[in-house]
C-alpha cells in the first residue's frame, strides 16, 4: 500500500512469499487485476461512509419509540402492524436510504433481534457471510455472535455450488486439493471445466510453466476459453456432457489396464485404497427386473446377524465391509472401515494395512465363481429418461447372500466385457450404440472418438510411467451442473483407477471457492462459539433459501424425476419439499426454524415435563410430541408466519446481488418488494404432501434486513439498515487458501475512514445493545436445539445400511439422535452476549476443541492467551482470556490450531496414532515448540505445520498434495469402507441410479419447468442454455462496479452469444438484448463471438443491477441480476444424511445451488433504453 | 564504435494469461489523473483484434515510424523535414477519441443518495469528456478474448496481411478459434521516431539507460510524436496539453526496483535487463533493406556481436 498523509494513493502486490525451493518457480508475484484495482473503492462515490436506514422505517420507528418508550416495543409494533410493515417492506431496494447515527442503527437492529428471539424464537434469526478463509476474523466474529444468540448460520460452499458433492461421497472429505505449486509436479495435466487464467489468475503461471518441463496440457471446455490458448489439445465437449466423455475414457482405461493387460501399480493401488475389492450383495428387483446391485456386504451379515429393522444398539458391525481373500478363499473383514472408527475395540485397527490379505478384485480370479446377469440403469436419453442395460458379473454365494465385487460391477457399468459373462456388451470402441465407448460419447459430446481414445491412453500411460502424476484441474464448468456429483465421480474415477490420488503432481485439483481455513480448529471452534455453548445451529443454505423464498411452490421438479428405472420406491411421490422435510425429520440435514414453536418455550415445556416426572429426559418429551404430531417441524408449514425468518444480517457478502439463485423469488417472498417474476402455474398440480401449501404465498417474511458493506450493492440497497464497513485495507485479519500453504495477515494501511467500522466492532456494538435490551426482555433462557447427525461423529453410524428409517406414519419409534435430529438444551444469558463474544469461554479447556473426531486439549493455548492478552476482570467472561480486538482474535485462532501451533499438531497425530496404529506424529515433530503468531503473519506469509486437520503433508518443505497421509501412512479416508468409494449404497443413491459413476445429461427444462425447448423457434428469439461463467472483470459481484474493471471490459451488463445464434435473432455486437424465463429477466448488451458454440450463452456470474441496467421490456421494471433468470434446483440425493460418509457437516455436505442447467429465451430488444 | 546501455524488457508471450494486472497497476501508479483517463502506458491486447488505439499497426493510415528512402537513408513515414515544417500548424495524422474510446464514469452517487422511488436506483454511464449521459460503444480493451471479432476482426491489419499470405486459412469460426495476448509498453526504441518527430526537442533518450522520456516543460503539444510512434504509445493529455508516455518506471529503475508492470506480472513473463549496443551501428541496421538473415546480422552488429 502506498499511503501519503493518511490517504491511500495506490497499491501493488507485496512480494514476500517464502520461496518454494531451488528447483521450481516461485509463487511471486501473486495478485490479479481485480485486487490491483481495489483502492479505487476506498474513496469512490459508491463507498458507504455512514450508517444508513430506510427512511420510512426510521420515521415510523422514531414515532413509535417516542410514544412507547421502548425500542423493542416500538419495533414490535411497526413490524406487526400490517400497514406499517408493508410500507417499509415495499420500499426496499428503491432508494430512500437516509443517513443515521451508529447509536440508532445499532439500537433498531438490537430491537429487532430481541423482538424476534422473544416473539418467535432465536432460530428465526439468520446470518449469512461466506468464505471464512479469506478473512477469518471478520467471518468468525459475526458467526460467533449468531451462535451465541442461537440464530441459524446458513452455509455458502454448497449454496454456491462450489462444493463438489462427489468429494464427501467419494473421499468422505469436504474438499482437499493440492496447492498450485504442485501443478509443477504433474507430468500430464488436464484442465476440465476450469479456466484458470481467469479464475485462478495468480496461480495460472504454474500451468503455463509446467509445459516447459514437457508436461502435456489438455483442456476440456465447450468454448475457446482463455486456458485453451495454453493447451496442447482441446476437447470441446458440449456444455454439460462431460460425464459422457469421462465414462468413455474410463471404459478405455478399464479395458486396457485391468482386463486386456494388468498394471501392477494400478492393481495394488486400487485394492488397498479404493472400495473396488469390497463385496456387494445382489438382490432380485421387486418389480421383476432381475438381479440388481444392492448394499455392501458387512460383518453383520457375515456373522449371520439379522438385519436390524430399527436403528438401535451397537451398529459398528454394520459398518465393516468385506473383501474376498484369495489366500484363504474366504470372505474377510479388513481393517479401516468405519466400523473400526468408533468401536471400543477398534483402537489400532482403523487403518489401511491389508495385513497379509490378498483381496480378489474380481471373482473371475477365484475358482468356483458363477456368472449372473444384472440390470444396470443408464441415462443416455437427452431428456434424462432412464433405460436398463443387462450385463453379466461373476458372483459367489456367502451364506444366503449372492455377492460380487465393486470392481466386477464397475466393469459391467462401463461396458467392459470379459469371456464367459452374459449380457449386452459393446462390439468395440467404434460401437456407437452401446454405452460407454469412445464412439458412443462422440454423438453426445462432439469430441471425436479418436481423441477420446487417445487421451485416455495417454492419461493411463502417464499414470503408469510416473506412478500417479496425472492431474485434473477441475472447476465450476463441471461443478455447477445439476448432475455434477455423478459427473465428478466419473472424472475422479479416472484418477482413482490409475493411482493418482494422494500423489504429489497427481490427483484431482478442484478449485471453486477459497474454502480452506488452514488454521481450522481455532477458526471453527471460535466461529461457532463452541467455547461457550454447543451445538450451534448451522444450516444448509440451499435448503434454507429454497424453502423460505418459496421457490418450492413452483418447483415441478420432484424427486421422482431423478429416479432410476430400477428404483425400488424410496423416492416415489416425493416433492423436493417433501424430501427436505424427510431429511430434516430423520436427522439427515438441519433445518431452521426447527419446530413450529419458539424453542425457548419448548425448552421450558420439556424441562417441565421432566420435572413432573412424566418423561425421563427432555429428548423423550420432544420425541413423543413429534411422533404424536402435537409438535410439528417448521418445514411442514413453512409459509406460516410463526415459521418465517425475521431478522437477518449479511456481511462480507452481497447475497441479493450475487449468489441468490432465483433472485426475484427472494425479492417477492422474503423481502416483499417489487420483482420481475413472470406468471408461472407450471407446477400448480405438483404439490408436496407433507408440506402445507397455503393458497396465498407470503410476501415480505423478513422483519428487518441488516447488512454491513463498504460499497453500495443490490444487498445494501435492499437493506433496512446498512452499517458502513471497513475495507480489507482498514482492519486486522488473517487469510489462507487452498492455492498455497501459507497463512498471512491483513494489517490496516489506514484507520477506517469516515464513520466506517470493522466487522469486529459492528458485532461488538450489536452484542452490547442486545445485552442492554435483554435485561428487561429476555434475561437467561433455555433453548432447545435440534441438529442432524454429523460427519466425523458417532452419529454417522446410527442408520445402518443407509435405509430410510422414517418414523412418520410408520411403526418405527422416533429416537432423537438416531432416526431424528439430536436434541440438546442450551442455556443462553442474553445479557452476556458481549462478554462471551470477547472472551475465550470455559468449554475450550473443559471439553477441548474437536475437529474431524480429534479432540485437542486447549489447556496450554488458553493459558498462553490469558498471559498474552490478560483475562477479563468481571462479567460473564471473568477470568477468561480476552479476545476483544481483531488482533487478539486472530492470535487466538492461530494459537488454537494445529497448522499454526506445533504442540497441537503433535497431540492430534498422537491421538490418530492410537486410533490407527500407524506412525504419524513424526510428520509434525520438530515443530513442537513452534507457534505461528499474528505478528509473524504480519511480517510475511507463514508456511503452516503439517497437522491432522488436513490430509496432506508439508513436512520438509514438500508441496502440499491432498491424501498423501492416506496413501503413505495408511490412514483411512473418512468413508464407510475407509477407502475411496466408487460404489454408494444408500437407498436413495440406489433408487437414483447413482450407485456407480454414470453419465446424466443436463436437465431437460422443458419437461421439468415448462420452459421452451432449446433452439430457434421460428420467432425472432432463441432458447439457449444460460451459463453463468466467471467474469474476467470481477470476483463475484465485487469489482463489477469498479471503474478500472469496467473500462477494461464493456462497461456494463453483458451476455456472450455465438455468431450464428446472434444472427438468428438479428443481434449485432453490443446491441441490447433481453434474456428471460419464468424466473425473471436480465437485460444486457450482447458480446457476439465465434469462440462460443451455438446453443449456449455466457452471462457472467454476479453482474448486478447497479451499473447501467435499463428498464426491461418484459416487465417495465429495472432488469435483474444474472441470478434473476435462475432458480434453485435441489438434487434430492444431496439431502441424504446420517449414513457413514454421507452425513452432514456445515459446508461439507448439503444440496448445492446449481444453475447451469437453466435455459433462457434470448431476444433483441428496442435499442432505445430507458433507465 | 559508441557503446551504449539500453534497459530492455523481454515478454514471453507464450506465458501471458491476458489478466491485465500490469495495465491496472501501471494505471494506478501513473495515469489515474484527469486528462489521462484513456491513457494506458501499459495495455494488453487480444489478437486477433484491433489493438489500442484501433488498427494502430496500419501505417498506411497512421503514418507512424520510419521508411527507407531510395537512397538508403531513413525518413519519417509522416514526411521529410520540409513537409512537416510546412504543415506544422495542421492537425497531425493521429487517432481521435473514437479510435481510443470515450472515457466514462457512472453517477455512482445515485446509489447512495436516490430518494425513495418506484424502482432500483442505477448508476448510468457519464462521459468523462462531456459529462453527459452516454452509451458505451468501445473501451480500452473492447475485443478482449475475441469479443465481437467476427465483426471487427476484418479490420485487424495483421489479420489482413496474414490472410493474404496464408491463403485465407484464418477463419473466425468456433473450432478454428485461436488467440493470444499481446501486452504492450513503450518500446524505448534505439532510434525513436517519436523523438525524431518532435518539433520542440522535448523527447529525449537517456544516455545512461536508453529510456525515452518526454520533458513536460519543453513539450508544446504539437502531437507530432503521436503520429511518429508506430505503436501509438505516446498519448496526449487533453488537460495539460502535453504528450505523455511510459517512463519504464525510471524512478524505480534508478533505485534498483523493477518496473511496476513487471513486478506485478502474475504470468511471470517479463524479464528486465540491460543490453549493451553500438549506437553508431543502429542507423545502418535500421536502414537495412535485406531480408531476415542480413537484418539479423546488422542487428547483431549493433548489439556488439560479430
Amino acid at each position: 500500500m502506498y499511503v501519503k498523509d493518511g490517504i491511500i494513493t495506490w497499491e501493488s502486490q507485496q512480494t514476500d512469499y517464502p520461496s518454494t525451493g531451488p528447483d521450481r518457480p516461485e509463487y511471486e508475484p501473486r495478485g490479479c487485476p481485480r485486487g490491483a484495482a481495489f483502492s479505487w473503492y476506498t474513496y469512490s462515490p459508491t463507498r458507504v461512509r455512514y450508517p444508513y436506514g430506510r427512511g420510512v422505517l426510521l420515521e415510523m420507528y422514531r414515532e413509535a419509540k417516542a410514544r412507547l418508550g421502548d425500542p423493542v416495543a416500538a419495533f414490535h409494533e411497526i413490524s406487526t402492524d400490517p400497514v406499517k410493515r408493508r410500507r417499509y417492506q415495499t420500499a426496499r431496494g428503491k432508494g430512500g436510504l437516509v443517513r443515521m447515527s451508529w447509536q440508532e442503527a445499532v439500537e433498531i437492529a438490537a430491537a429487532s433481534y430481541v423482538n424476534t428471539i422473544k416473539t418467535y424464537g432465536p432460530d428465526r434469526c439468520v446470518s449469512f457471510s461466506p468464505i471464512p478463509a479469506m478473512s477469518m476474523v471478520s467471518h468468525a466474529i459475526g458467526t460467533r455472535f449468531n451462535h451465541l444468540i442461537g440464530g441459524a448460520m446458513t452455509s455458502f460452499y454448497d449454496w454456491y455450488a462450489d462444493l463438489p458433492v462427489a468429494s464427501p461421497q467419494v473421499f468422505g472429505d469436504q474438499t482437499d486439493v493440492p496447492e498450485s505449486g504442485d501443478w509443477w509436479d504433474a507430468t500430464y495435466l488436464m484442465m476440465w471445466g476450469s479456466n484458470v487464467p481467469v479464475t485462478r489468475t495468480p496461480d495460472a503461471h504454474w500451468m503455463a510453466e509446467v509445459r516447459y518441463r514437457g508436461t502435456k496440457v489438455v483442456t476440456v471446455a465447450p468454448d475457446y476459453a482463455d486456458n485453451v490458448k495454453f493447451a496442447d489439445e482441446w476437447l470441446p465437449a458440449q456444455a454439460g456432457t462431460d460425464g459422457a466423455l469421462a465414462m468413455a475414457m474410463g471404459h478405455v482405461i478399464l479395458k486396457e489396464n485391468f482386463v486386456d493387460r494388468e498394471v501392477p501399480f494400478f492393481r495394488n493401488y486400487v485394492r488397498q485404497f479404493t472400495d473396488l475389492g469390497m463385496l456387494v450383495r445382489l438382490v432380485e428387483h421387486p418389480d421383476g427386473h432381475g438381479l440388481t446391485a444392492s448394499k455392501f456386504l458387512t460383518a453383520a451379515e457375515l456373522a449371520h446377524h439379522s438385519d436390524p429393522q430399527a436403528p438401535a444398539g451397537p451398529t459398528d458391525e454394520s459398518f465393516k465391509t468385506v473383501l474376498w481373500d484369495k489366500a484363504t478363499g474366504a470372505p474377510v473383514v479388513p481393517n479401516g472401515s468405519m466400523g473400526f472408527r468408533y468401536a471400543a475395540d477398534g483402537a489400532g485397527k482403523w487403518n489401511l494395512d491389508l495385513a497379509g490379505i490378498d483381496p480378489a478384485l474380481s471373482f473371475l480370479e477365484t475358482p468356483g465363481s458363477e456368472a449372473v446377469e444384472i440390470a444396470l440403469p443408464c441415462f443416455e436419453d437427452p431428456r434424462g429418461e432412464g433405460s436398463i442395460i443387462r450385463r453379466g458379473v461373476p458372483v459367489r454365494r456367502i451364506g444366503e447372500h449372492l455377492v460380487t465385487t465393486v470392481f466386477d460391477l464397475m466393469l459391467a457399468q462401463y461396458g467392459v466385457g470379459r469371456e464367459g459373462l452374459p449380457g449386452q456388451w459393446p462390439s468395440g470402441y467404434d460401437d456407437a450404440e452401446t454405452p460407454y465407448t469412445p464412439a458412443w460419447q462422440e454423438a453426445i459430446t462432439s469430441v471425436p472418438a479418436e481423441a477420446c481414445l487417445r487421451i485416455a491412453r495417454e492419461f493411463a500411460q502417464n499414470s503408469e510411467d510416473s506412478e500417479g502424476r496425472t492431474m485434473i484441474i477441475i472447476g465450476a464448468g463441471v461443478c455447477h451442473w445439476f448432475h455434477a456429483d455423478v459427473t465428478y465421480r466419473a472424472i475422479m474415477a479416472l484418477l482413482m483407477l490409475t493411482g493418482c490420488i494422494g500423489r504429489n503432481g497427481g490427483g484431482w485439483a478442484h478449485y471453486v471457492g477459497q474454502e480452506k481455513c488452514r488454521p481450522m480448529t481455532g477458526w471453527f471452534n471460535l466461529a461457532n462459539a463452541l467455547d461457550w455453548s454447543r451445538p450451534p445451529r448451522t444450516m444448509i443454505g440451499t435448503g434454507y433459501w429454497y424453502m423460505h423464498t418459496d421457490q418450492w411452490r413452483t418447483d415441478g421438479y420432484s424427486a421422482d424425476r431423478i429416479k432410476s428405472p430400477l428404483s425400488t420406491g424410496s423416492l416415489d411421490g416425493l416433492h423436493t419439499a417433501d424430501a427436505m422435510a424427510l431429511s430434516h425429520r430423520l436427522g439427515w440435514m438441519p433445518f431452521y426454524p426447527q419446530f413450529d414453536r419458539n424453542p425457548l418455550d419448548l425448552a421450558d415445556e420439556a424441562k417441565a415435563a421432566v420435572a413432573t416426572g412424566e418423561f425421563a429426559t427432555p429428548q423423550a418429551y420432544i420425541a413423543e410430541q413429534l411422533k404424536s404430531g402435537k409438535l410439528k417441524s417448521a418445514l411442514e408449514d413453512i409459509d406460516a408466519p410463526e415459521n418465517w425468518p425475521r431478522t437477518m444480517i449479511v456481511w462480507r457478502s452481497n447475497l441479493f446481488g450475487s449468489s441468490a439463485k432465483g433472485n426475484e423469488y427472494f425479492l417477492k417472498h422474503l423481502l416483499g418488494t417489487h420483482h420481475n417474476l413472470m406468471p408461472n402455474d407450471y407446477a400448480a398440480d405438483q404439490r408436496p404432501t407433507t408440506v402445507a401449501f397455503r393458497d396465498e404465498a407470503p410476501e415480505g417474511k423478513l422483519d428487518l434486513l441488516l447488512s454491513a458493506d463498504f460499497r453500495m450493492t443490490s444487498t445494501t440497497l435492499l437493506s433496512d439498515i446498512v452499517f458502513p464497513a471497513a475495507t480489507w485495507y482498514e482492519k486486522h485479519d488473517i487469510s489462507s487458501t487452498d492455492m498455497h500453504p501459507f497463512v498471512h495477515a491483513f494489517t490496516p494501511a489506514i484507520d477506517p475512514p469516515w464513520e466506517t467500522k470493522t466487522d469486529f466492532d459492528v458485532f461488538t456494538l450489536l452484542s452490547r445493545a442486545i445485552g442492554k435490551l435483554a435485561e428487561t426482555h429476555l434475561g437467561t433462557r433455555s433453548d432447545l436445539v435440534a441438529v442432524p447427525m454429523q460427519h466425523d461423529t458417532p452419529g454417522q453410524i446410527t442408520q445402518p445400511g443407509g435405509k430410510v428409517y422414517d418414523w412418520r406414519d410408520t411403526d418405527l419409534p422416533c429416537v432423537p439422535g438416531q432416526n431424528a435430529p439430536a436434541l440438546m438444551i442450551v442455556e443462553r444469558d442474553y445479557t452476556a452476549i458481549a462478554d462471551k463474544l470477547a472472551t475465550l469461554g470455559p468449554l475450550a479447556d473443559r471439553l477441548g476443541f474437536t475437529v474431524k473426531n480429534i479432540t485437542y486439549d486447549m489447556t496450554h493455548p488458553v493459558e498462553r492467551l490469558g498471559k498474552l492478552h490478560g483475562v477479563m476482570s468481571h462479567g460473564a467472561g471473568a477470568g477468561r482470556p480476552a479476545i476483544d480486538t481483531d488482533q487478539r482474535f486472530a492470535e487466538a485462532i492461530l494459537t488454537c490450531s494445529g497448522t499454526t501451533n506445533g504442540e497441537l499438531a503433535i497431540a492430534g497425530f498422537k491421538d490418530l496414532e492410537r486410533k490407527t496404529g500407524r506412525k504419524l506424529a513424526d510428520l509434525a515433530e520438530g515443530s513442537e515448540e513452534k507457534i505461528i503468531t499474528f505478528a509473524q503473519t504480519q511480517a510475511s506469509p507463514q508456511p503452516v505445520i503439517t497437522s491432522p486437520e488436513w490430509s496432506g503433508s508439508e513436512t520438509g518443505g514438500r508441496r502440499y498434495a491432498a491424501f498423501t497421509i492416506n496413501t503413505e501412512r495408511l490412514k483411512p479416508w473418512h468413508t464407510l469402507t475407509g477407502r475411496m468409494h466408487f460404489f454408494l449404497d444408500h437407498d436413495w443413491m440406489i433408487d437414483a441410479g447413482e450407485s456407480l459413476p454414470i453419465f446424466r445429461p443436463p436437465l431437460h427444462m422443458a419437461s421439468a419447468f415448462g420452459e421452451p425447448e432449446l433452439g430457434p423457434n421460428g420467432e425472432k428469439e432463441i432458447v439457449l442454455r444460460y451459463l453463468t461463467v466467471h467474469n474476467k472483470w470481477s470476483i463475484h459481484s465485487e469489482y463489477q462496479d469498479n471503474l478500472f474493471m469496467l473500462s477494461l471490459g464493456r462497461g456494463g451488463p453483458q451476455a456472450w452469444l455465438s455468431v450464428a445464434d446472434a444472427k438468428s435473432i438479428g443481434v449485432k455486437d453490443n446491441e441490447w438484448i433481453e434474456l428471460s424465463n419464468a424466473n425473471g429477466v436480465f437485460v444486457a448488451r450482447a458480446v457476439v463471438t465465434h469462440k462460443l458454440p451455438d446453443g449456449i450463452c455466457f452471462v457472467q456470474h454476479a453482474q448486478e443491477r447497479t451499473i447501467d441496467v435499463p428498464k426491461s421490456e418484459a416487465t417495465g421494471r429495472r432488469g435483474g441480476i444474472h441470478n434473476s433468470v435462475t432458480r434453485i434446483l435441489v438434487k434430492p440425493t444431496h439431502l441424504i444424511g446420517a449414513y457413514a460418509h454421507q452425513s452432514y457437516a456445515f459446508n461439507y455436505l448439503g444440496p448445492t445451488g446449481v444453475q447451469r442447467d437453466i435455459v433462457s429465451t434470448v431476444r433483441r430488444r428496442s435499442q432505445e433504453v430507458t433507465y | 564504435m559508441r557503446v551504449m546501455a539500453q534497459v530492455g524488457m523481454v515478454m514471453n508471450l507464450d506465458k501471458c494469461i491476458g489478466c491485465h494486472t500490469c495495465s491496472v497497476t501501471c494505471k494506478q501508479a501513473w495515469t489515474n489523473r484527469a486528462g489521462t483517463e484513456y491513457v494506458w502506458f501499459n495495455n494488453v491486447e487480444t489478437r486477433p483484434g484491433l489493438g489500442y488505439p484501433k488498427t494502430y499497426e496500419d501505417q498506411t493510415k497512421w503514418r507512424g515510424g520510419w521508411e527507407r528512402t531510395p537512397g538508403g537513408r531513413l525518413r519519417l513515414k509522416s514526411g521529410g523535414r520540409l513537409k512537416r515544417l510546412l504543415s506544422i500548424s495542421a492537425s497531425p495524422v493521429q487517432p481521435e477519441l473514437n479510435d481510443y474510446y470515450e472515457p466514462w464514469t457512472y453517477d455512482y452517487e445515485t446509489l447512495v443518495k436516490a430518494p425513495l422511488g418506484d424502482d432500483f436506483p442505477v448508476a448510468r454511464p457519464k462521459s468523462l469528456i462531456t459529462g453527459e449521459d452516454m452509451a458505451i460503444t468501445w473501451s480500452a480493451n473492447w475485443d478482449d478474448s475475441l469479443g465481437g471479432i467476427h465483426e471487427t476482426g476484418e479490420s485487424d491489419p495483421i489479420i489482413a496481411k496474414l490472410r493474404s499470405e496464408a491463403n485465407d486459412k484464418i477463419k473466425f469460426e468456433y473450432e478454428k478459434s485461436f488467440m493470444f495476448f499481446l501486452p504492450r509498453i513503450c518500446e524505448h526504441c534505439l532510434n525513436p521516431s517519436c523523438m525524431a518527430s518532435c518539433p520542440s526537442g522535448a523527447i529525449y533518450k537517456r544516455a545512461e539507460d536508453g529510456i525515452v522520456l518526454v520533458d513536460q516543460d519543453r513539450c508544446r503539444g504539437w502531437r507530432q510524436c503521436i503520429t511518429g510512434c508506430p505503436y501509438k504509445k505516446i498519448y496526449f493529455n487533453h488537460r495539460s496539453g502535453k504528450a505523455e508516455k511510459c517512463t519504464f518506471c525510471y524512478p524505480r529503475i534508478e533505485v534498483g526496483l523493477p518496473t511496476v508492470c513487471s513486478e506485478t506480472c502474475v504470468g511471470r513473463l517479463r524479464y528486465i535487463g540491460i543490453i549493451l549496443y553500438d549506437a553508431d551501428a543502429v542507423t545502418a541496421a535500421a536502414a537495412n533493406q535485406g531480408r531476415q538473415g542480413s537484418l539479423r546480422r546488422a542487428a547483431g552488429r549493433a548489439a556488439g556481436s560479430p
